[in-house]
């Protein structure tokens, strides 16, 4: 005979065996905040949620500074003192595994997580 | 059946239930560096993979000190710098890119040529401002630009340019030879899931963790929002890519870009971007020879290479590929 005991006990291992199942899905969902990593030469130096707010971030790379601009939930660079301009002529990026390089800085803006573009990455 | 035994038993089924959820898929490790004038992304997965990461690194920089443009003493600036003078020693790996080099040329009857430096530095796309030079000047510089006049030598391992003013420019066949090697040591290191992203070329190592293929994205030629095509590498391990879009400026609602014609010295205007798609074990075959031969004649000496697959961007956005491609692709358009 179950003893009420033993009930609560094996309530308690229910539970708790369901928050094993369900707690990495409650923790992928909360990482699935849309961010943008910005490293310089590999090396991350500011990771930015994008959760609606504005920002306007310089950042010194190797050779000179990217102004990256933050709006809403996409991230772009508007001005760097590179010479080809590439990374400023790239406009806004707002899905993951989408980013800007800015090469003669070695500045990458990346998107990581929120809206997939379904691929593992993207070919430039 | 006792009520202890009950209990023990489902005990054990709650245990491993509880670790069973925690079991989430394994962890990257990513490394992003910087070599031969692009980015390259590593993704590995694997308990060795950081170690094995670092050590594909260090082979890429020894690769790019010997074959490099950008650097002062790589073996590549040697021979630039003694063009037209005596022969330059140079490394067994120099002598196999510039091998390769030289048969992609032959191979595409000169729609890729290896000393076409001389108008890589005229143009200077992405070096100087938007800068577009006479044609005086371009057919000054198309003079030194002829890859019969490279001369390799395989028994003395040398390496000349005959023309004072010629100059190589290997830099994507160096980095696709670099990336090779790369692959090649992590898979020595026992790695049996990657992904390298280097700018235009991928290269990846069996599948995802997962088991599912890796998933390549083709960036839209005119929309950096956009992707032109998914590629499922399910039968596949290298695409390369050469574009429009790469390294360019707009004048006067002309794009001017980084790949040109070795026959004209001016840049191409067929195609917007270019792949080409190699199972493992292939030879490699030059992306930015198809913008500059265009589709059809494209199509027609992709014949000659059965097995290599192509995707093609025209200049309005239109995709299309060769038949081996289908049921591994989704387009756009």
């Amino acid at each position: 005979m179950l003893t009420w005991g033993d009930r609560i006990l094996i309530a308690l291992l229910v539970i708790c065996s369901l928050a094993g199942i369900a707690l990495p899905f409650f923790s992928q969902s909360a990482a699935a905040q849309s961010e943008a990593v910005i490293s310089v030469a590999g090396k991350v130096v500011k990771t930015v949620k994008l959760d609606g707010h504005q920002e306007q971030l310089t950042i010194d790379g190797d050779s000179g500074y990217n102004i990256v601009q933050i709006e809403g939930k996409q991230v772009r660079v508007i001005e760097s003192n590179c010479p080809d301009q590439l990374c400023v002529k790239q406009g806004w990026i707002s899905r993951s595994p989408q980013q800007i390089v800015c090469l003669p800085n070695r500045i990458v803006v990346k998107i990581i997580h929120g809206k997939s573009s379904d691929v593992d990455t993207i070919m430039r | 059946m006792n009520v202890r035994v009950i209990l023990k038993s489902l005990g054990v089924l709650c245990f491993a239930l509880f670790f069973s959820g925690c079991m989430t898929a394994p962890k990257p490790y990513e490394q992003t560096a910087f070599a031969l004038d692009t980015v390259i992304d590593i993704t590995a997965y694997g308990p060795n993979a950081e170690e094995a990461v670092q050590k594909s690194l260090n082979e890429m920089t020894r690769l790019e000190s010997l074959l490099s443009n950008y650097q002062e003493n790589s073996e590549i600036t040697a021979i630039n710098k003694q063009a037209g003078g005596p022969a330059v020693s140079i490394s067994l790996e120099t002598e196999q890119v510039l091998q390769q080099a030289l048969r992609y040329a032959t191979v595409t009857n000169g729609a890729f040529d290896p000393t076409i430096g001389p108008i890589v530095e005229l143009w200077g796309i992405g070096k100087k401002d938007d800068f577009v030079p006479s044609d005086a000047e371009i057919s000054a510089a198309l003079k030194h630009v002829n890859y019969h006049r490279l001369e390799l030598d395989t028994t003395k391992h040398t390496a000349r340019l005959l023309d004072k003013g010629m100059s190589i420019d290997v830099g994507g066949v160096a980095k696709g030879y670099i990336l090779d090697h790369m692959e090649a040591i992590l898979k020595a290191e026992g790695i049996q899931s990657a992904l390298l992203n280097g700018g235009g070329d991928i290269r990846v190592i069996g599948n995802k963790p997962d088991g599912t293929p890796w998933r390549i994205g083709l960036q839209n030629p005119r929309d950096t929002e956009g992707i032109s095509a998914k590629i499922s590498l399910d039968k596949w391990n290298d695409i390369e890519t050469s574009g429009d879009y790469q390294r360019f400026f707009d004048r006067d609602g002309v794009r001017y870009h980084h790949i040109f014609d070795p026959k004209t010295g001016k840049p191409t205007h067929t195609l917007s971007s270019a792949s080409t798609v190699l199972r493992e074990g292939m030879e490699d075959f030059p992306s930015n020879a198809l913008l500059v031969l265009g589709k059809e004649q494209s199509l027609e000496l992709l014949k000659q290479f059965p097995g290599i697959e192509a995707i093609f961007v025209d200049l309005d956005g239109n995709v299309s590929y060769t038949p081996g491609l289908a049921g591994s692709i989704e387009t756009d358009r």
